[in-house]
């Protein structure tokens, strides 16, 4: 069932890994749907299967079996261009340490997968993360500052999805604080739905949702 | 910014390694010149000899005949003069062939240093690979623009190569008395500059190949 109030919709997902003679059921029959624009915070311990359910839900891995719906439209069938295309335009990733591309100072970073480039826009993105060194290049930024120019880079052509595998694992709880506000803040402003993979309990008070991860299944 | 000038900035970093990699791919280069022009200095002495001989008739034939006694009483044989100069311009045109397989087997190994480079810049970099399919780049993006790198580094080796190459055989030109238009014409340039770019593009894919195709999680993963 396509339901476009949902911004991820995830049924009957599961991902199995081989390694050798042991089979990894890394997501085991996920069926969740998470609210468009909604602000999500997927807590559990390593290795129970976050890193995954960001890549899958992010297009960047196929699913063994099952369906993953964007913003309604079901991308089971779509073809490796359309996947590229469909992530380009609909969703942006952040993930734990350096996710920026070391030869390029911050407004670079954002323009490089900009579909058309656009300076403006993307010193508009970095002022709304409150980044003004635009020129500056990542070896000389703090983890914090690294984070706020991913997420800018995140929304660069109009993303409607954030997905963020462990944003704020580099960072100290004061900055993990500061990072989290700051994507509350996006998906409030800007209505983004926001899924935010953390191993963290106490980052827990900034959530919508907060969705428990076990073993592979999601349980609330 | 798009991801073909990111590769152009990529070539400033690992400084040290681009910079041995351009020299040998320089170095191969310039020995490819060296002895293709050798190459075509010998035809061209092959063909302005049998013209000569061709149009001096009894003032060749003496310098043949003197050549065949010559080559009789040292070797023991009795061959005439036409049995001569066919088995000389023989052996001149051979030895033409032989330069130009050494000249190309040079090349070739100074050109193919450019997959261990790559290889080694790639690997270096597989989480900014993985982070480049995070924003939607599709594989054949990826793959044309590490390619690309490689093929800038086989230009500048080839650029360079080519001004200190033939820079060497216009001074041996003007030594030996040849116009330089025989020992390096246009075409030898301009032939291997693009045949070295195309060729290091084209080895670039292979290492391009394996960066591009690694698992995302791996890529994610590494440092």
């Amino acid at each position: 069932m396509n339901n476009i109030e949902n911004g991820l919709e995830l049924l009957d997902l599961w991902k199995v890994y081989r390694n050798g003679e042991e089979i990894i059921h890394a997501l085991s029959r996920i069926n969740y749907s998470f609210e468009r624009g909604s602000f999500n915070l997927v807590h559990g311990p390593s290795g129970c299967g976050k890193s995954t359910l960001i890549r899958v839900s992010g297009l960047l891995e196929k699913p063994t079996m099952g369906e993953v719906l964007i913003n309604g439209k079901n991308t089971t069938e779509m073809s490796q261009k359309k996947r590229n295309s469909f992530i380009r335009d609909e969703i942006g990733f952040i993930f734990k340490g350096s996710n920026l591309i070391p030869t390029l100072n911050a407004i670079e970073n954002i323009t490089l997968p900009m579909t058309s480039k656009n300076t403006e826009k993307a010193i508009e993105l970095l002022e709304k993360v409150g980044f003004s060194d635009y020129k500056k290049f990542p070896d000389k930024m703090s983890f914090e500052e690294v984070q706020r120019v991913s997420i800018a880079r995140a929304m660069v052509n109009n993303h409607s999805i954030i997905l963020a595998d462990e944003p704020t694992g580099d960072l100290h709880t004061g900055e993990a604080e500061i990072i989290l506000k700051l994507l509350l803040d996006l998906n409030k402003k800007e209505g983004l739905t926001i899924i935010i993979t953390t191993n963290n309990r106490k980052l827990s008070k900034h959530h919508d949702m907060l969705i428990d991860m076990r073993d592979g299944t999601l349980l609330s | 910014m798009d991801i073909y000038r990111l590769s152009l900035k990529n070539l400033r970093r690992n400084k040290l390694r681009n910079f041995f990699a351009i020299l040998r791919i320089s170095m191969g280069v310039i020995i490819l010149l060296v002895l293709v022009s050798s190459g075509l200095g010998v035809n061209t002495f092959v063909k302005q000899a049998n013209s000569y001989l061709d149009s001096n008739g009894n003032d060749s034939q003496e310098i043949v005949s003197s050549i065949t006694n010559q080559i009789n009483s040292l070797m023991g044989t009795n061959l005439n003069n036409s049995v001569i100069v066919t088995q000389l311009s023989g052996l001149l045109n051979n030895l033409v062939y032989v330069i130009d397989a050494i000249a190309s087997i040079v090349f070739l190994v100074g050109i193919l240093d450019i997959i261990n480079t790559m290889g080694f810049n790639f690997n270096e970099r597989k989480r900014e690979i993985g982070i480049l399919k995070t924003l939607g780049f599709s594989r054949r993006q990826l793959l044309m623009s590490l390619s690309f790198e490689a093929g800038l580094l086989g230009l500048l080796g080839s650029i360079i190569g080519v001004i200190v190459g033939s820079a060497g055989l216009i001074v041996l030109a003007g030594f030996i008395g040849i116009p330089t238009s025989i020992l390096i014409p246009l075409w030898l340039i301009i032939g291997v500059i693009i045949v070295t770019t195309v060729l290091s593009m084209i080895l670039g894919l292979f290492p391009s190949w394996f960066a591009v195709d690694s698992n995302i999680e791996e890529a994610l993963a590494s440092e």
